[in-house]
């Protein structure tokens, strides 16, 4: 037999059905299984895969273990990972889907809240291993004149990602971080939602609450837009919004990788809204 | 026809034992400096930017490093990842370890990758496959690689050859070095029936260019036991009296102790080194007497 059909025969056996092994006559030829079964030879590897991937997902989302508990979890991850593999070898960005996968998992549907927990932890996870970069300085801003300014793109910085829910995520995530083993307030999940952006200024990875109008004009600048349109729209909704204590905040943030004058950045954004729909 | 090793790059060392730089021990190292000769770093935990970097940079700065991967995949059928080969090339470029590393297995296979290091059945086929795929990888890093035999299960039934002959021809073949783990030649040894010992005194002692030690566990199966590598223990006694017959048979060696799992304090890891720097001293005295 091939090398090929081997080991996709070899990878068939450690994702598929544990059964599917008896029926396969061209798999028992394979191996030499001496005193012990074939059956317990390769599942000595498939355990081993299943756990060091259940373990990747555990570091990516410790919320979800946190609030699901660790049998659970183990239970959901194993079947997330049967019918969503890695593609590549790079463990530290595995499990984009998970999130998706929890929201439609029947049995998690008690927890209306863990799709948007697992996002939240799938991006501090993004915003970890992103890129290093720095913020544009404060004095770009001299080097522009007033007409100037309705022409304006910003471009974010390479570990930022926006995020909203209807859940208040900011305190389930540290409702599940609060390791100190003291009893932990009671959890409203109906006290309202959030909007934040996620990001690492340095090497920690931070949260920052935005106004919804806040939130959305960062929306509107990282999807492209210029300065002068995406304020319009904004005002249009909340005429009072203060656009100098916003530019003066994320300033002072280093929210901005780059200003420029008249181009166009690619869209970076994701939200509970959008991205898992 | 034997292929030179074209791209040997290796300093010598001051002191042939290192130690893995893991997580848990990156505040540790640079305050402690530990005494040992080298780190060793798993480059795929470094992909991306962020605080591990700077770790890495910290221990750097005071340590040389060897690069050990876990990821190429170096026995698939279908070839290596060039995306994560430029990554792992990117790292080499900044970080400058003195040798680089992965193993003779597999772990990609179509549209997945299972994250572990799979078996392979040593034929002709699987030897070109994987002499095509480590001079890939060298061609592309630009430097010598080493490639380690691996722990394994289970065994197949059309073996061409045994696992010390396909290593020293995949040596022959490329260029490359043999990062020989003594950990897994006795995991092995237990858990198909082969001798350990046998297997050493096959391996060309030319061709070695790193030794591995670490501790396996004992899983009980079917009222027997097979032994796990786990990189969760000391290493077992009867790895290091393999050990001291392999420096014996092959000669002053890098020698590391992976600990991956269940991490101990450093000073243990330090001390495993340090047993591991008294066997390989006292093993090439007694050699040298007796020239």
């Amino acid at each position: 037999m091939q090398l090929n059909d081997i080991q996709q025969k070899f990878k068939h056996q450690m994702l598929g059905d544990k059964t599917a092994l008896l029926d396969d006559a061209d798999l028992n030829g394979i191996f030499e299984t001496g005193e012990i079964s074939l059956e317990s030879r390769l599942n000595v590897y498939r355990t081993g895969i299943l756990e060091k991937l259940k373990n990747v997902l555990a570091i990516t989302y410790p919320s979800v273990e946190k609030l699901t508990g660790e049998d659970f979890f183990r239970g959901a991850a194993y079947q997330f990972i049967r019918q969503n593999p890695p593609r590549g070898g790079d463990m530290n960005l595995y499990g984009k889907e998970f999130p998706s996968f929890l929201g439609a998992l029947k049995e998690a549907q008690g927890l209306p809240y863990l799709k948007d927990i697992a996002l939240y932890d799938w991006i501090t996870n993004k915003a970890y291993y992103a890129a290093d970069d720095a913020p544009v300085s404060a004095d770009i801003l001299s080097s522009f004149t007033p007409d100037d300014f309705a022409h304006l793109t910003f471009e974010p910085r390479a570990s930022l990602f926006l995020f909203s829910s209807i859940y208040p995520i900011d305190e389930i995530h540290d409702f599940c971080s609060n390791d100190s083993g003291d009893e932990a307030e009671p959890l409203d999940i109906t006290k309202g939602g959030v909007y934040m952006m996620i990001y690492r200024p340095e090497y920690m990875v931070r949260r920052e609450h935005l106004t919804k109008s806040e939130y959305d004009l960062l929306d509107h600048l990282f999807s492209g837009q210029p300065l002068g349109e995406a304020l319009e729209e904004i005002l249009k909704s909340d005429p009072d919004f203060g656009f100098q204590a916003f530019l003066s905040r994320h300033m002072s943030l280093g929210t901005f990788k780059n200003i420029t004058l008249n181009t166009m950045e690619g869209k970076k954004h994701e939200s509970t809204c959008t991205e898992t729909g | 026809m034997e292929k030179p090793g074209a791209y040997n790059t290796r300093p010598d060392l001051p002191d042939p034992v290192g130690i893995g730089l893991r997580h848990a021990h990156y505040a540790d190292i640079p305050k402690e400096r530990p005494d040992v000769g080298w780190l060793e770093v798993h480059p795929e935990n470094y992909f991306g930017g962020g605080i591990n970097r700077h770790h890495l940079e910290k221990s750097r700065e005071l340590y040389e490093m060897s690069f050990h991967a876990v990821g190429l995949s170096l026995g698939s059928a279908d070839g290596i990842d060039l995306d994560h080969l430029q990554k792992i090339k990117e790292l080499i470029e900044i970080y400058q370890p003195f040798q680089f590393s992965d193993h003779a297995s597999w772990s990609a296979s179509g549209n997945a990758h299972l994250n572990d290091l799979l078996p392979l059945p040593y034929t002709e086929e699987t030897l070109s496959k994987l002499c095509e795929n480590v001079d890939r990888a060298q061609d592309y890093l630009g430097m010598q690689i080493l490639v380690e035999n691996p722990s394994t299960y289970i065994d197949f039934a059309d073996n061409e050859m045994n696992e010390q002959n396909f290593m020293n021809e995949a040596a022959k073949r490329t260029g490359c070095k043999i990062l020989l783990d003594i950990n897994n030649i006795y995991v092995q040894a237990h858990n198909h029936g082969h001798d350990p010992y046998k297997y050493i005194n096959d391996i060309t002692p030319k061709y070695v260019g790193e030794m591995h030690l670490a501790g396996y566990t004992e899983q009980p199966v079917e009222d027997k036991t097979i032994l796990i590598d786990t990189h969760s223990k000391p290493v077992h006694d009867p790895v290091w009296d393999l050990y001291a017959h392999a420096v014996g048979h092959i000669g002053e060696t890098p020698t590391l102790i992976e600990w991956d799992e269940e991490l101990p304090p450093l000073s243990t890891l330090v001390q495993e080194a340090h047993r591991a720097r008294r066997v390989m001293t006292d093993v090439l005295r007694v050699a040298y007497a007796a020239e």
